[in-house]
C-alpha cells in the first residue's frame, strides 16, 4: 500500500486547479447569459415552437415565390462580390503599406522614422477596420446613404478591407523573402519586387484565402439583409415576422445550396492548385480570372448603387455632420457601467456558444469523418448533411429563428452561435480526425479497445492541439458574431447600439461601437496568446 | 493460449492499393505456454504472419485459429472481445507523442476495464503502480509521468514491452522486440519477456534478427523466407548451412552474380556456431 501512496502524479494538482478555475468561469457565464435551457420546454414555447416548426412544410414553391428568392440570391450575390471587389482596392494598399517584406529602408537595420510611421497607421486603421462587424458598419451606413445595397456593399468594403489586408501581408512576410530582396539591393523597385519576387510565390495562398472570405462575404451580405441592405437577409427577415414558415424553409434551403456551391469552387480551386501539369494552368487561371471579372461586373450592373451621389459635396458635408454627432462618446459613468454590462454579457454568449459548439462539434465530428468501414456510409454522408445545413445559416439567422423558441435575450445568441459554430467545428474537427495519422488508432482496436477508447487513448491525444487551436480561432470568429446577434434582440452590446441608434443617441452608440472594438481586441489578444503557448 | 494457421496466407496488396509480398498459405501450429523465434531476411513476411497471428488483418487463405476457434467468423463485438486475450506490439510502438508514459502502458488493459474505468483513468491514472513496476524492469521507472515524445527510440520500444507484461494476455505477439536496444537491454529485455511469458502461462512468439539470441534463448524457431516457412525445428537441431539458406539473397534480387556468395559468408560470418 505505501508503494502505492507513493506514486503521485505531477500533472494532477494543476489539471485540479485548472478544472476548478473552469467551473468557477462557467457559472457567471450561465448566470450572465440566462442560460436555461428547459425554458426551451415548457408548454407554451413548445406549442410555439412547433406550430412555427409545422408550418416549414411544404417548403413555399409557388412560381412568383421563387422568382423573388432566385433575384435575391442574385442580389445576395451581387452585394457579396461588390463589397470584396472594394474591399480588395482597400486591402492592397493597406497591405502593401504595411507589409515589411519590399520595404526598403527595413533591408538595412531598422526601419526609418516615417515609413514606419506609416506602416503602423496602416496596421492600426486595418485592426479599427475589422474589428467593428460588418453589420455594425451597415447600421451606421444605412443612415449616411439610406436603406439598399449600397450600405451592404460599403460594410462588407470596410471590415474585409481589414481582414484581406491582414491577411495579406501576413502571407507575403511569411513567403521567403530572398528573391524579393536581391532584386531591391540590384535596385528595382518595390512594386518590381513584388511583382517579381514575391507574387510568385504567394499568388495561390492569396487567391485561395480570397475565395474562402468571398464564402463568408455571401453569409454576411444575408445578414445584411436583417438591417435594410436587401437581398435574401431582407427577405427572410419580413418572411419570419410574418411567421410564414414555408417561405423561411425555401430560403434555408438556399442557404444551404449556396454554401455547397461556394464550397464546390473552393475545392475546385485547391484541385487545380494541386494538379502538376503546369502548361494547364494558364488557360484555366485565365479562364478564372475571366468569370470572376465577369461575375464582378454583372454584379455592379445589377445593383443600382448611386456611386455619384455619395462623392457629392452635399453628401459629404451630411456625412461630416453625421460622424461629427458622435463625438465626444458618452462617458458618463452610469452608461459606461451599462455597456460594460453588455459587454461581459458579449462576451459571456461568445465564450458559452463557442464551448456547446466545441461539444456538438466532437459528437458530431466522429460519425462525420472517413476513419471506418463501408457499414458507417449511411451515417456519415447524414452527418455531413447535417453538418453543412447547421453552418449554411449564418448565426444571426439562426438567432432570428430562435427568437420564437427562446423568446429575447442572451440565452437565444447563445444557443445561435453554438448551432452555426457546431457546423463549422464538426468539420474541421472531421478532417483534422481524418489527417492525424491512424496507427495508434488501428494498434488499440487490434487489441480489443471499444471505439470510445480508441477515441479517448489514441485519437483525441494525437489531434488535441490542433482541435483547441480551432475552437480558439472560432471564439474570435464569435465575439464578432455575438456583438452583432443583439440587433435581432438576442442581449448584450448588439442589443444596446440598435437600441441607441433607433433614438439617436449617436454619442452614447459611440460609446457602446469603442467597447466593441476593445472587447474584439481582448478576445483576439488572449487567443493568440492561448495558441502560442499551445504550439510551444 | 493455442496458436493454428490452418493454411493461413495473406496475398493481396495493402491498403494503398500497392501489390507486396505477404504470406503464402502457411500451416503452423504454436502450443499454449510455446516460445518461438520467427527468423528470415526482411520482407520474408514475419510481420505478416505475426498481424494474422493477431488478426490485426485478416487472411485472404486459409484460417487463423485462436484455441481452435475462428475469429474472422465471430460477430466483430465477440471478436473484440476475444482480442484482448493477445497482445501484439509493432517493432515502432504507434504511441500518440503527447501521451504520457504512463497512459500508454495503462493503455494495454482497455479492454479489462469498460468505458467508465477507462475514462477514470484516463482523467487520473489509475494503478500507476503497475505500470512503474512493469516500466522499472526495463529500467524506465523515472520516466513514468514523461511524455511519449520526449522518449529515445530504444525507450519507446522498452515502454511498449513493458505495456505488453501489463496485458492480461495469452498470447503474446512481438515484432523486432529487441531491434532499438543496445546488446546489454537486448538480452536483458528478452529474459524477462520469457520469465513474464512462462509465469503466465502465455504463448510467445517474436520475430528477431539477432540469431545468436534467438538460438541461445528459444527452444524452436520458425525460418521464414519470401513468404513460406523454409524451417521449423528445435534450435538444437539446425546447422548452419540452413541459416546461410535463409539468408542468401534470392534469385530476383541478386545484384550481381558474384556477390551473392560473399554476401551468404558475410551472414555466416554473424552466426556464433559457425
Amino acid at each position: 500500500m505505501s508503494a502505492r501512496a507513493a506514486i503521485r502524479d505531477p500533472a494532477w494538482p494543476a489539471r485540479l486547479w485548472w478544472a476548478a478555475i473552469g467551473v468557477a468561469l462557467l457559472w457567471p457565464l450561465l448566470v450572465a447569459t440566462e442560460f436555461a435551457p428547459w425554458r426551451l420546454f415548457d408548454a407554451r414555447s413548445v406549442h410555439a415552437t412547433g406550430r412555427f416548426l409545422l408550418s416549414f412544410f411544404p417548403p413555399d414553391c409557388t412560381p412568383q415565390f421563387l422568382r423573388l428568392v432566385l433575384q435575391e440570391t442574385g442580389r445576395t450575390i451581387a452585394i457579396a462580390t461588390s463589397g470584396i471587389a472594394l474591399a480588395l482596392c482597400l486591402a492592397i494598399p493597406l497591405a502593401l503599406v504595411s507589409t515589411a517584406a519590399i520595404s526598403i529602408s527595413a533591408m538595412s537595420g531598422p526601419m526609418a522614422a516615417l515609413p514606419s510611421i506609416l506602416r503602423h497607421g496602416a496596421r492600426a486603421a486595418m485592426v479599427i477596420l475589422r474589428s467593428v462587424p460588418e453589420l455594425v458598419w451597415a447600421l451606421l451606413l444605412v443612415r449616411v446613404v439610406g436603406i439598399g445595397p449600397t450600405a451592404g456593399v460599403l460594410a462588407i468594403a470596410l471590415t474585409y478591407g481589414g481582414m484581406l489586408g491582414k491577411v495579406y501581408a501576413e502571407i507575403l512576410e511569411s513567403c521567403d523573402a530572398h528573391c524579393a530582396r536581391t532584386l531591391l539591393a540590384n535596385g528595382s523597385g518595390r512594386l518590381q519586387a513584388l511583382l517579381y519576387g514575391l507574387l510568385p510565390l504567394a499568388s495561390t495562398e492569396l487567391t485561395s484565402y480570397t475565395v474562402y472570405r468571398w464564402e463568408c462575404a455571401i453569409r454576411s451580405s444575408v445578414v445584411l439583409g436583417f438591417v435594410g441592405a436587401g437581398g435574401l437577409g431582407q427577405q427572410m427577415d419580413s418572411s419570419l415576422k410574418m411567421l410564414a414558415g414555408g417561405e423561411v424553409a425555401t430560403m434555408l434551403l438556399v442557404f444551404i445550396g449556396l454554401v455547397a456551391l461556394a464550397d464546390q469552387c473552393s475545392a475546385m480551386l485547391r484541385a487545380w492548385d494541386r494538379a502538376p501539369a503546369s502548361n494547364l494552368h494558364r488557360p484555366q487561371s485565365l479562364l478564372l480570372g475571366a468569370a470572376a471579372l465577369a461575375l464582378l461586373l454583372s454584379s455592379l450592373a445589377s445593383l443600382d448603387m448611386h456611386w455619384g451621389a455619395l462623392f457629392e459635396p452635399a453628401a459629404l458635408e451630411s456625412m461630416g455632420r453625421f460622424a461629427g454627432e458622435f463625438l465626444p462618446p458618452d462617458a458618463t459613468l452610469g452608461f459606461v457601467s451599462k455597456v460594460s454590462q453588455g459587454a461581459l454579457e458579449t462576451l459571456a454568449m461568445s465564450a458559452l456558444g463557442t464551448l456547446l459548439a466545441a461539444a456538438a462539434g466532437l459528437f458530431l465530428c466522429l460519425p462525420a469523418a472517413h476513419t471506418r468501414a463501408a457499414d458507417w456510409r449511411t451515417i456519415r454522408a447524414l452527418t455531413r448533411l447535417l453538418l453543412n445545413a447547421l453552418r449554411a445559416v449564418p448565426e444571426l439567422v439562426w438567432a432570428a429563428l430562435l427568437l420564437v423558441a427562446a423568446g429575447l435575450g442572451p440565452m437565444a445568441g447563445v444557443l445561435a452561435l453554438a448551432l452555426h459554430t457546431s457546423g463549422v467545428l464538426g468539420r474541421l474537427f472531421a478532417e483534422a480526425i481524418e489527417n492525424a495519422p491512424t496507427e495508434p488508432a488501428h494498434f488499440l482496436r487490434a487489441q480489443g479497445a471499444s471505439e470510445a477508447q480508441v477515441l479517448l487513448y489514441a485519437t483525441l491525444p494525437m489531434v488535441a492541439p490542433q482541435l483547441l487551436s480551432y475552437v480558439l480561432y472560432r471564439w474570435e470568429n464569435n465575439i464578432r458574431a455575438a456583438t452583432i446577434l443583439g440587433v435581432v434582440g438576442a442581449g448584450g452590446l448588439g442589443q444596446q447600439l440598435s437600441f441607441t441608434l433607433g433614438l439617436f443617441q449617436m454619442r452614447r452608440a459611440a460609446t457602446v461601437i469603442i467597447a466593441m472594438i476593445l472587447l474584439v481586441l481582448l478576445v483576439d489578444f488572449v487567443s493568440h496568446q492561448w495558441r502560442r503557448r499551445m504550439t510551444t | 493460449m493455442r496458436l493454428e494457421l490452418r493454411g493461413a496466407g495473406l496475398l493481396r496488396g495493402d491498403a494503398s492499393g500497392r501489390a507486396r509480398l505477404g504470406l503464402l498459405p502457411t500451416r503452423l501450429e504454436f502450443t499454449p505456454g510455446e516460445h518461438v523465434a520467427l527468423v528470415g531476411p526482411s520482407g520474408a513476411g514475419k510481420t505478416t504472419l505475426l498481424q494474422l497471428a493477431a488478426c490485426a488483418v485478416r487472411p485472404d487463405r486459409g484460417q487463423v485459429l485462436w484455441d481452435d476457434e475462428d475469429p474472422w467468423a465471430l460477430p466483430s463485438r465477440q471478436r473484440r472481445q476475444r482480442r484482448a486475450n493477445i497482445i501484439f506490439a509493432p517493432q515502432l510502438p504507434p504511441l500518440p507523442p503527447r501521451q504520457r508514459v504512463v497512459t500508454a502502458v495503462l493503455a494495454a488493459r482497455l479492454p479489462q476495464m469498460g468505458f467508465w474505468r477507462s475514462l477514470r483513468s484516463w482523467i487520473h491514472p489509475m494503478e500507476a503502480h503497475s505500470a512503474q513496476e512493469a516500466l522499472a524492469r526495463f529500467g524506465l521507472g523515472p520516466r513514468l509521468f514523461d511524455r511519449v515524445d520526449r522518449l529515445s527510440g530504444g525507450e519507446r520500444q522498452r515502454v511498449s514491452l513493458a505495456r505488453v507484461l501489463l496485458a492480461p494476455a495469452s498470447l503474446w505477439l512481438l515484432d523486432e522486440p529487441l531491434s532499438a536496444l543496445d546488446p546489454v537491454w537486448a538480452a536483458q529485455a528478452l529474459a524477462i519477456l520469457r520469465d513474464e511469458a512462462q509465469r503466465c502461462g502465455a504463448t510467445l512468439i517474436i520475430s528477431t534478427h539477432q540469431a545468436e539470441l534467438a538460438r541461445a534463448s528459444f527452444p524452436r524457431l520458425v525460418g521464414l523466407r519470401a513468404g513460406s516457412v523454409v524451417f521449423d525445428r528445435a534450435a538444437a537441431d539446425l546447422d548452419s548451412q540452413q541459416w546461410l539458406r535463409l539468408y542468401e539473397p534470392s534469385e530476383g534480387a541478386r545484384p550481381v552474380e558474384d556477390e551473392a556468395p560473399a554476401a551468404a559468408t558475410a551472414v555466416a560470418a554473424h552466426l556464433p556456431w559457425r
